[in-house]
């Protein structure tokens, strides 16, 4: 015998017993949509399944409420925050403002008058060493033709002259801070500030469109919210009044 | 302020790296004392002394006075504006003492009575600045010359002996009001800054003995016996084993071993005043021995004197010497020689007038320091009575005279 192939009594004996099971299945289904009130074939009543799903959209409505709840405090905290960076962008475009005006109207002249002044003191140390070194050169020729004197002299001139020329040296280097100071140094600084003060123009744009943005966004997060909380509302309405519980 | 001054000397920048270093100890070989000095003859000095004379005439102002109240040399800059003053009225004192101990001629005298005016109806100086009592110096030079003038014979019968006594006597009721606890007067006061200023120096002290003590015996001026004993004892308790004065009273005496500037060769300008004060006391231990020491010192080591001399930084010298002491050193050695015997002096003399008519410049003054004006008059005074001192019992070929009698040296 082949076996690929099943004796004729047993297949005709398989299919009517499958018949009436079937025909058993659609009996029980008939008698739990009439009753409403079913059980499975564990034995179980059949209205547990729709307590279920209600308990699940309750809760799913509760979830809803609660998102919305925090999408509205996310929502002004975000903006709340944003509005803080706004404020402080303005704030320091204000004092990048003033600190610009400030240099330009106080510090800048201020460091100028202070290189002036350094360049005046130099000059005046400057000619204060020549005279006194002619001075030192005038004693020596008035009192100084003794011999010791004549044999130190130089000691006492040369420190003159030397210290004339530390005086000369020192005129020429504020000569050059001056002229550093007046082309590079102080227009470096304004430019500085002047950057800064767009710096903070550009954070201050930035901030009011980040305060828009956030504004608009937790908007939508809210809209958001709401719409979940009206569609998980309408899905519980769709359960039916039978057997919906009370809000808690 | 001295410390600052001192402080200066020692930091003060070096000359380049050609020249010589300025150092506290001289050079290898330098420190051997020069045993023989030059001398001139008695018609040189005679020729210098009247060379800075008719300078000095020359110079006087209309109003009798020489020198102004106002700093003109840049190395006087920093000091306390009545300082100035102070010098101006110092140096003036010194003028008219120098006239007083001068050759008289009818030009001389004139300038003399002009000088003595000014001296007596000029303002008093005041201290110039809490840490700044060099009015101290007007004070001191001013009260000597009086004495000087009021006991010089040919004032007798004028009116100057009476001037000069109220003058002498405002200026001594100042250095009264200014000596310090230790007995003694200076030209600088340390911090906390006191009403009666604190510092006191040998020579300040030295200088102002004598005619204090002159004024009280001879002319009958009110000076306190207390603050004759009390400058005595300051003058005293400077003196240094070796023949050295300290340069100011210390608790804890200075060194004398070291090459401080309260060593001989830092002391060369205290010894003579100093010795000349204490023997003028009654100090019995400053005997002619001890004298002729400090003299032999004196020009054995007087090139550490030349060498500080015009030197613009005070005590930036060896042992600290400082330019100005030089005439100042060398009137007092005058003073000094007056109390050896007579027969001593002349050689003595002869020396130290070569000492300074080396340094006499073309026009006949001396500066030992600047050429400021004040210290222009003060040197070439000091240098006229170092010359004129004894310089009238000498013969022309410069021999002392027979008697060797300092008139008017005391």
């Amino acid at each position: 015998m082949s076996p690929n192939r099943t004796p004729l009594p047993l297949t005709a004996g398989a299919c009517a017993a499958l018949a009436l099971l079937l025909s058993s299945c659609l009996f029980s289904i008939e008698a739990h949509e009439r009753d409403g009130d079913w059980r499975d074939e564990t034995g179980r009543a059949a209205g547990g399944e729709q307590d279920h799903e209600r308990a699940q959209k309750e809760r799913a409505l509760e979830l809803a409420r609660g998102k919305l709840e925090v999408a509205r405090a996310a929502a002004a905290d975000e903006v709340a925050a944003a509005e803080a960076s706004w404020h402080r962008a303005e704030h320091e475009l204000k004092e990048a403002e003033t600190a610009l005006e400030h240099y330009r109207a106080s510090e800048a002249p201020q460091a100028l008058a202070e290189q002036e002044l350094e360049l005046e003191r130099a000059r005046f140390a400057r000619d204060g060493k020549a005279v006194e070194l002619a001075q030192m050169e005038a004693d020596y020729e008035r009192f100084g033709a003794e011999h010791y004197a004549r044999m130190t002299k130089e000691i006492v001139v040369t420190r003159a002259r030397k210290e004339l020329e530390f005086a000369e040296t020192r005129l020429k280097l504020a000569e050059v801070e001056r002229a550093s100071a007046a082309e590079h140094e102080i227009p470096a600084k304004e430019r500085e500030l002047e950057q800064a003060r767009v710096d903070a123009q550009v954070a201050l744009d930035r901030a009011r469109a980040a305060l828009e943005r956030t504004r608009r966004s937790g908007e939508l997060d809210v809209l958001e919210a709401e719409g979940a909380l009206l569609d998980a509302e309408h899905e519980l309405a769709q359960l039916g009044v039978k057997g919906a519980r009370p809000k808690p | 302020m001295r410390a600052a001054a001192i402080a200066l000397a020692l930091f003060a920048p070096l000359p380049d790296a050609a020249q010589e270093p300025l150092r506290d100890t001289p050079p290898a070989g330098a420190d051997a004392p020069v045993e023989s000095a030059p001398e001139v003859s008695a018609a040189e000095g005679r020729a210098a002394l009247e060379r800075a004379l008719s300078f000095l005439v020359a110079g006087q102002r209309e109003d009798g006075s020489w020198g102004q109240r106002f700093p003109d040399h840049v190395g006087d800059f920093g000091y306390g504006w009545d300082s100035y003053y102070g010098w101006q009225f110092a140096a003036h004192a010194l003028a008219c003492e120098a006239l007083l101990r001068a050759p008289e001629t009818p030009e001389r005298r004139a300038a003399l009575a002009r000088a003595l005016e000014w001296l007596c109806a000029s303002e008093l100086p005041v201290r110039g600045a809490d840490w700044d009592v060099d009015s101290t110096w007007a004070a001191l030079t001013g009260f000597v010359t009086c004495v000087a003038g009021a006991a010089d014979p040919r004032l007798a019968d004028t009116p100057w002996p009476e001037r000069l006594r109220r003058r002498g006597l405002e200026l001594y009721a100042d250095l009264e009001a200014r000596q310090t606890l230790d007995g003694g007067w200076a030209y600088y006061d340390d911090p906390p800054f006191t009403a009666r200023p604190k510092w006191a120096t040998s020579f300040c002290t030295a200088l102002v003995l004598p005619p204090l003590r002159r004024a009280r015996q001879e002319l009958g001026w009110p000076i306190r016996d207390e603050v004759i004993e009390r400058a005595v004892e300051a003058v005293r308790r400077c003196a240094l084993p070796g023949g050295s004065f300290a340069y100011d009273y210390n608790v804890i005496p200075p060194s004398w071993t070291d090459a401080s500037y309260h060593n001989v060769k830092g002391a060369l300008g205290r010894i003579q005043v100093c010795n000349w004060a204490l023997r003028d006391a009654g100090v019995g231990w400053v005997t002619d021995e001890r004298v002729r020491e400090g003299l032999a010192a004196f020009f054995c080591e007087h090139r550490w004197l030349d060498v500080a001399r015009m030197k613009p930084i005070p005590h930036e010298s060896w042992y600290q010497n400082s330019g100005y002491f030089y005439f100042f050193a060398h009137h007092y050695a005058s003073h000094a020689i007056a109390l050896l015997p007579a027969a001593e002096r002349g050689t003595w003399r002869r020396k130290l007038r070569a000492q300074v008519i080396k340094t006499q410049a073309a026009d006949g003054s001396f500066s030992d320091y600047l050429s400021a004006n004040y210290l222009v008059t003060a040197s070439t005074s000091y240098a006229i009575m170092t010359l004129a001192a004894g310089l009238e019992h000498e013969g022309a070929a410069g021999a002392a005279d027979a008697t060797g009698a300092g008139g008017g040296e005391r």
